[in-house]
């Protein structure tokens, strides 16, 4: 399986391109965006900054001019007469004081409109002329007195061509300020005849030409500042004249106190991170035309830093825009890159994976490239070409050591297949030298014990009463040599685990009767006493009921041997699940050191001598495995001169197994009777197959019986008419090449024999010579070589033609 | 004629187990070959067959399926018993399946083959 790839190499790369590409990108922008907007504000500044000195001189050349106005008009001629006359007279010369008024009618007509009025006040405060803007005389109120005005009593002690400026001050109409507000100035200048002031010339003038002009020449809100903190110019009209108005609103009240040391502590400046106006930039100056006059004014205006950074803003929008569009470019870049590195890359694990899944023949790509991508490939199919070598070695030796091991698995076979024959062979002799054995025997003891119990077999006549014991000595000793063979063919099959056992539920107390009749026989003439000692109610125990016998009988002959006195008990008992039986003797015991090894038959047979071997028998080693191979088992317990105990187990029938119940087989060791009506033999089919060659007959009776059918085979062409006639076979399968005899001989002989002549012959032969096959009336001719098959299929259908023929004839 | 097939090999055997039927009267031909005495056991039906299954010519147990399917089946053919040297349930139930009616090892009491002989054919004496 090729492993997915969730993490991409190519997106990891894409990412550290961005960080490393915009990371940089970013803080470059950001400061120097930062420095173009501080250079900017400061440049900015410094224009507005003097931009509002030039203004703030304007301001003060006009004040200054409006001054010498005055001085001009207090030295003028006119003027001089018209104060020699108040100094001179009481009573004014109308003469003197119309050329005044025309003065300043003349003055009127040529200065700007910032003049409201002229007036001249004598020493005593009192008013004597009084001239409006238009030029016209305005008569003096009664009583109306200005000795206690700054402006009279200030000027009024001025040296000649001094002028005295009021503070700002609101146009009154008879006392009340007019609205809408216009603020004012007065100019006061002495009035001197012979070195001695006579009367004061006072001016009014408006600031608001002053002020519109101010204002309209600038974009930014202005503000104008009088030394006492009223607002003279303010963009809120509200805010304006806190002094006059009598209200609180004052500059050095609305501003941070950091502000205000600033602007107050230098003449002019800029301030950019006012608390007041965060997003402002303010410039400052001051106005201050005379320093000797109360003139105080702080001139400053507020330029919002969004309109100047407005461009800068701008800028900084097109800078993100190219940063982005780089960004773009540079992941398109990164892209495009990217797979030039990391296509090689995954096409190499595919390689990779490919020879992984033992795909050897795979070429790898990019090689040959003069970057390190191709360097990877060039080494990578170096490492491949490698592997191969070594894999081939290894896939070599693999084989190699295969070869050697399947050569050491055929001698293995082949030994074990020779020890497998030997077993058998073994078993084979055993089973032989058992039935050689018993053959004779059946004489020896049939006619020993004829002659003993049968007389009627001889005539009754009476046997001579000497012979009796002798005659039952070789009856006694040819059973015994019949347990004997019993019982080396038991080991036999114990060894080679061919002993089956045939198990039912079991009646034990049946059993018991059984086996204490026959031991009692055993006891002939010793004085021994055999004690049942076992409840009736058993329960049933699943076992094998033949065993169980031989086991118990072996018990209980043993004890027999070695008890001459006393008794001898087979006891039985229920614990748990199992029923334990003992044989007890009062016999001489068994040794201690001898106790492990009575169950160990070959020891003993290589160790003992023959006599010690019928004492302890081969028995209990077989009644060992009997009791082991039913679940149980056989131990012993045994005192020296007091006698021994054997004890096996058998497991109490579970519910299942009662469930199958107990089948109804004889037990009778000397014979079996059974039903012969539930088999199904009449269905058999025999063929008789004649074959000389060995591997040939073999391998077509395998084929045939494993078909269901009954073979009987020959390799002797002689025989085969004698088998004929003797079996009667359903068919005869015939290899008319046989040694010393013709094939088609045997076939005319069967032929000719009126028993053996229906019976279906299939030829089989190498030679393909089919006359005589015709003129002998063969079922089927079949040519060699051929296999099994072909053969089954011709004796199914002869047998079908016979079957035919029979049930039509 | 009601007589006992016997095929036995063993002469001694043969002659001992004659001798024993032959007692109670029982007529007995004896065979040591098992094909010719097939060939007489379908000529001359007998009423009980006592077989040795160790023949020389031929397997005794073959020769038992082939006989009682000649001789009308599992249900008329005459019964036969087995009578052999090889012993065993192994041996005992091969001799079930291939059609004997009872089986008997050697070597055997004289008095067990009268009284298994019993169960199938009464002696003449008693008839």
């Amino acid at each position: 399986m090729v492993p997915r790839i969730t993490r991409r190499l190519q997106n990891k790369l894409i990412f550290a391109f961005i960080v490393v590409l915009l990371i940089p990108t970013g803080i470059i922008s950001f400061y120097s965006l930062r420095t173009a907007a501080s250079t900017l504000l400061q440049k900015i500044g410094a224009e507005e900054l003097r931009s509002l000195v030039s203004q703030a001189n304007d301001i003060e050349n006009k004040l200054i001019s409006v001054k010498e106005d005055l001085i001009f008009l207090s030295l003028a001629p006119p003027t001089r007469r018209y104060a020699a006359v108040i100094n001179g007279v009481s009573d004014p010369n109308y003469i003197i004081q119309d050329a005044q008024i025309a003065l300043f009618r003349t003055f009127l007509d040529h200065s700007e409109n910032q003049y409201v009025d002229f007036r001249v006040v004598d020493l005593a405060g009192q008013e004597l002329l009084h001239i409006n803007s238009a030029g016209d005389l305005i008569p003096s109120l009664d009583g109306q007195n200005f000795a206690g005005e700054a402006y009279f009593n200030q000027a009024i002690g001025l040296p000649t061509n001094q002028v005295y400026i009021s503070d700002y001050d609101l146009s009154r109409t008879n006392g009340v300020i007019d609205v809408p507000y216009v603020p004012i100035l007065y100019y006061s200048v002495p009035l001197e005849v012979d070195g001695a002031n006579v009367a004061v010339l006072v001016a009014t003038v408006s600031l608001t030409p002053l002020f519109t002009e101010m204002t309209s020449h600038s974009t930014a809100p202005l503000y104008l500042v009088n030394r006492d903190g009223s607002y003279l110019l303010n963009p809120d009209s509200t805010q304006l004249y806190g002094r006059m108005l009598d209200n609180p609103i004052r500059f050095d009240n609305d501003r941070s106190r950091r502000d205000v040391i600033a602007m107050f502590g230098e003449s002019q400046g800029i301030i950019t991170d006012s608390t007041d106006y965060p997003d402002s930039l303010q410039v400052f100056v001051h106005i201050r035309p005379e320093t000797q006059i109360s003139i105080r004014w702080l001139l400053f205006r507020v330029i919002p830093i969004s309109s100047i950074l407005g461009e800068v803003n701008a800028t900084q929008q097109v800078a993100i825009l190219l940063a982005l569009i780089s960004l773009l470019v540079a992941i398109l870049v990164a892209v495009l890159l990217m797979r030039g590195i990391v296509r090689p890359i995954r096409q190499l694990a595919e390689v990779a994976d490919n020879v992984r899944l033992g795909k050897w023949d795979v070429s790898v790509p990019g090689t040959g490239g003069r970057d390190e991508i191709g360097h990877l490939a060039d080494a990578f199919d170096g490492m491949l070409r490698e592997l191969k070598s070594i894999y081939s070695e290894l896939e070599d030796r693999v084989a190699r050591r295969t070869a050697e091991l399947s050569a050491a698995n055929v001698k293995l076979s082949e030994a074990q297949r020779k020890a497998e024959e030997a077993s058998r062979a073994k078993s084979q002799f055993l089973s032989n030298m058992s039935h050689e054995l018993r053959t004779p025997l059946n004489v020896i003891i049939g006619y020993s014990h004829s002659m003993l119990v049968m007389p009627q077999m001889f005539k009754n006549e009476p046997m001579p009463e000497i012979y009796r014991p002798y005659l039952k000595l070789i009856e006694d000793n040819g059973h015994y040599l019949v347990g004997l063979i019993n019982d080396i063919l038991d080991l036999s099959k114990i060894e080679a685990g061919k002993l089956e056992l045939a198990c039912t539920t079991i009646e034990l107390p049946e059993i018991f009767r059984g086996v204490l009749a026959t031991a009692t026989g055993l006891l002939k003439d010793k004085t021994l006493q055999l004690r049942p000692n076992y409840p009736e109610n058993l329960p049933l125990v699943w076992a094998d009921p033949i065993r169980v016998r031989q086991v118990i009988l072996n018990l209980l002959s043993n004890a027999i041997k070695f008890t001459t006195t006393g008794s001898i008990t087979l006891k039985a008992e229920v614990t748990d699940d199992w029923v334990a039986i003992s044989v007890i003797d009062t016999g001489i015991g068994i040794p201690e050191e001898a106790r492990s090894t009575i169950f160990d038959r070959f020891h003993q047979i290589s160790t003992r001598s023959f006599s010690e071997i019928i004492g302890t028998g081969l028995g209990l080693d077989i009644s060992k495995q009997i009791s082991q191979m039913h679940g149980g088992d056989l131990n012993v317990y045994s005192e020296v001169g007091k006698g021994s105990k054997f004890t096996f187990t058998l497991p109490i029938a579970t519910a299942e197994q009662l469930e199958i119940g107990r089948i109804p087989t004889q037990i009778n060791e000397a014979f079996t009777v059974f039903d012969r009506g539930s088999l199904p033999t009449d269905e058999v089919i025999s063929i008789l197959l004649v074959e000389d060659e060995v591997s040939m007959r073999e391998l077509l009776r395998r084929a045939l019986e494993s078909e269901g059918y009954i073979v009987i085979d020959t390799h002797d062409g002689a025989q085969v008419m004698e088998l004929a006639l003797g079996l009667i076979p359903h068919l005869i399968i015939l290899d008319v090449n046989l040694p010393h005899v013709s094939g088609w001989e045997v076939i005319e002989q069967l032929k000719d024999e009126p028993t053996t002549a229906r019976i279906p012959v299939i030829v089989y032969t190498a030679s393909n010579d089919s006359s005589r096959a015709q003129t002998l009336n063969i079922a089927d001719f079949i040519v060699k070589p051929t296999t099994p098959d072909v053969v089954i299929q011709a004796v199914k259908k002869a047998l079908e033609k016979t079957g035919d023929e029979s049930s039509t004839g | 004629m009601s007589y006992i097939l016997l095929v036995e090999d063993n002469q001694d055997n043969a002659n001992m187990i004659m001798h024993i039927l032959e007692s109670e009267r029982y007529e007995v031909r004896h065979y040591n070959r098992g094909l010719p005495a097939a060939q007489a056991a379908r000529q001359q039906r007998p009423d009980l067959i006592v077989m040795d299954f160790n023949l020389p010519d031929v397997d005794g147990r073959v020769l038992t399926l082939l006989l009682v399917q000649q001789l009308g089946g599992s249900q008329k053919a005459p019964p036969i018993i087995a009578c052999t040297a090889r012993v065993g349930n192994v041996e005992a139930k091969l001799a079930e399946q291939y059609g004997c009616s009872a089986f008997l090892s050697k070597p055997f009491a004289p008095e067990n083959l009268l009284s298994l002989v019993h169960q199938f054919v009464m002696p003449p004496s008693s008839a």
